[in-house]
């Protein structure tokens, strides 16, 4: 037997899985081979030193932080899964208030495409930037962070002001008859769409800045 | 039923128990699910975040959690995953300088921590996961080849194949 199978079975002993025979063969190995003793008297060093930093690298950790950030992203992904289809609903209740009848299977359709694009544009522009943010972070990773977040202000920005003329250009020029109503809803989608991005530049951002900046590297 | 069991069924049925529920078996399996993480991330801050997400993948998984496997081993497979795939990400997304651990002991043992942490970080995926394994507290072998999903031999002959690269490093 060759000698990296002796250092497996002096493995395999340090965790308790050699018989009685084995182990016996393996001592008289070890009696006659300096290589192999050297291998055993040196092994499982790495293990206890690497299992004490992590133990001490864990007993800094904040618990309940991390408690908390699990159950407020948990919180953060159902309620995305029910926003996909409110935006779906909004195309046939958009053209019931402003016709009256249900819509047309091509307008419908298109609506739909345009409402899916939107919200894949907000998560793309604004919620996978801000999700960056939320995780709890600090040290090394701090810096690139804050770069992020200032770049996430003009994302937002330019998604706001994309958002607020497409649905103003929907309500002006998509139908035949613009009604009155069609525009209200209109606005007030719009007003929606930017007291949210609103809420997000000029108070849920600032807040996670300052909180990284009390972290700190 | 086994305490875990019945912490799962509270999980999996009771709405009203889940937060609590959740609570106990976060507070149980954190050290071992953040200690696998810190060994295959490449910092603290890193560790912490992949722990969040095999936590909320945990929470997405237990519904479908059938029992086939022990629920530690369930949840040990998910933490090397998650971290292997955060630790992909992180590297993608920003070079980053590696963070030791925290090194404890004297100023000699320190830097020799620092140096063997720097040496396990050059090992190959596999070598370093089953080494990341074998450092937490308590895990077997046969525990580790389930989690891993490799028979018991490719688990020791992994960890033999880590320990020479490691010396080989070392010098």
């Amino acid at each position: 037997m060759s000698c990296d199978r002796f250092e497996i079975d002096v493995e395999m002993r340090r965790h308790g899985a050699l018989d009685a025979v084995e182990e016996r063969t393996l001592d008289e190995h070890l009696a006659g081979c300096a290589g192999c003793r050297l291998y055993a008297d040196e092994g499982g060093t790495v293990e206890a030193s690497l299992r004490a930093s992590a133990e001490e690298d864990a007993a800094q950790v904040d618990w309940d932080r991390l408690h908390r950030g699990v159950l407020r992203l948990r919180r953060s992904y159902r309620w995305k899964l029910w926003l996909a289809p409110l935006f779906l609903l909004q195309t046939p209740l958009a053209f019931l208030l402003a016709t009256g009848r249900a819509p047309d299977p091509q307008i419908l359709a298109a609506g739909m495409v345009g409402n899916v694009g939107l919200y894949l544009a907000y998560v793309w522009l604004v919620n996978r930037p801000l999700r960056e943010i939320l995780r709890g972070t600090r040290g090394d990773l701090l810096e690139s962070y804050m770069r992020e977040l200032k770049r996430q202000r003009l994302r937002a920005r330019v998604w706001v002001a994309i958002n607020v003329a497409l649905t103003l250009g929907c309500a002006l020029f998509a139908f035949e008859q613009p009604s009155v109503r069609m525009v209200l809803y209109a606005l007030g989608c719009a007003t929606v769409f930017v007291a949210w991005a609103a809420y997000d530049l000029t108070w849920k951002l600032p807040r996670l800045q300052r909180l990284l900046a009390e972290v700190g590297p | 039923m086994t305490d875990e069991a019945a912490l799962v069924r509270r999980i999996q049925e009771r709405a009203s128990e889940r937060d609590a529920a959740f609570g106990e078996l976060f507070a149980a399996h954190r050290v071992r699910v953040f200690t696998i993480c810190r060994h295959l991330t490449r910092s603290r801050a890193d560790a912490e975040d992949a722990t969040q997400e095999v936590f909320l993948a945990l929470l997405r998984a237990l519904p479908s959690f059938r029992g086939e496997s022990a629920l530690g081993t369930f949840i040990h497979r998910i933490a090397v995953r998650m971290a292997i795939k955060h630790r992909m990400k992180s590297a993608r997304q920003t070079e980053l300088r590696v963070e030791p651990p925290a090194p404890v002991g004297a100023p000699d043992e320190k830097l020799d921590q620092e140096r063997l942490w720097r040496a396990v970080e050059q090992l190959p995926l596999e070598h370093r996961t089953v080494l990341a394994l074998f450092a937490v507290d308590g895990l077997s072998h046969k525990e580790i080849a389930a989690i891993l999903g490799v028979p018991e031999g490719t688990v020791w002959s992994r960890l033999h194949g880590a320990r020479k690269k490691l010396a080989a490093l070392l010098g």
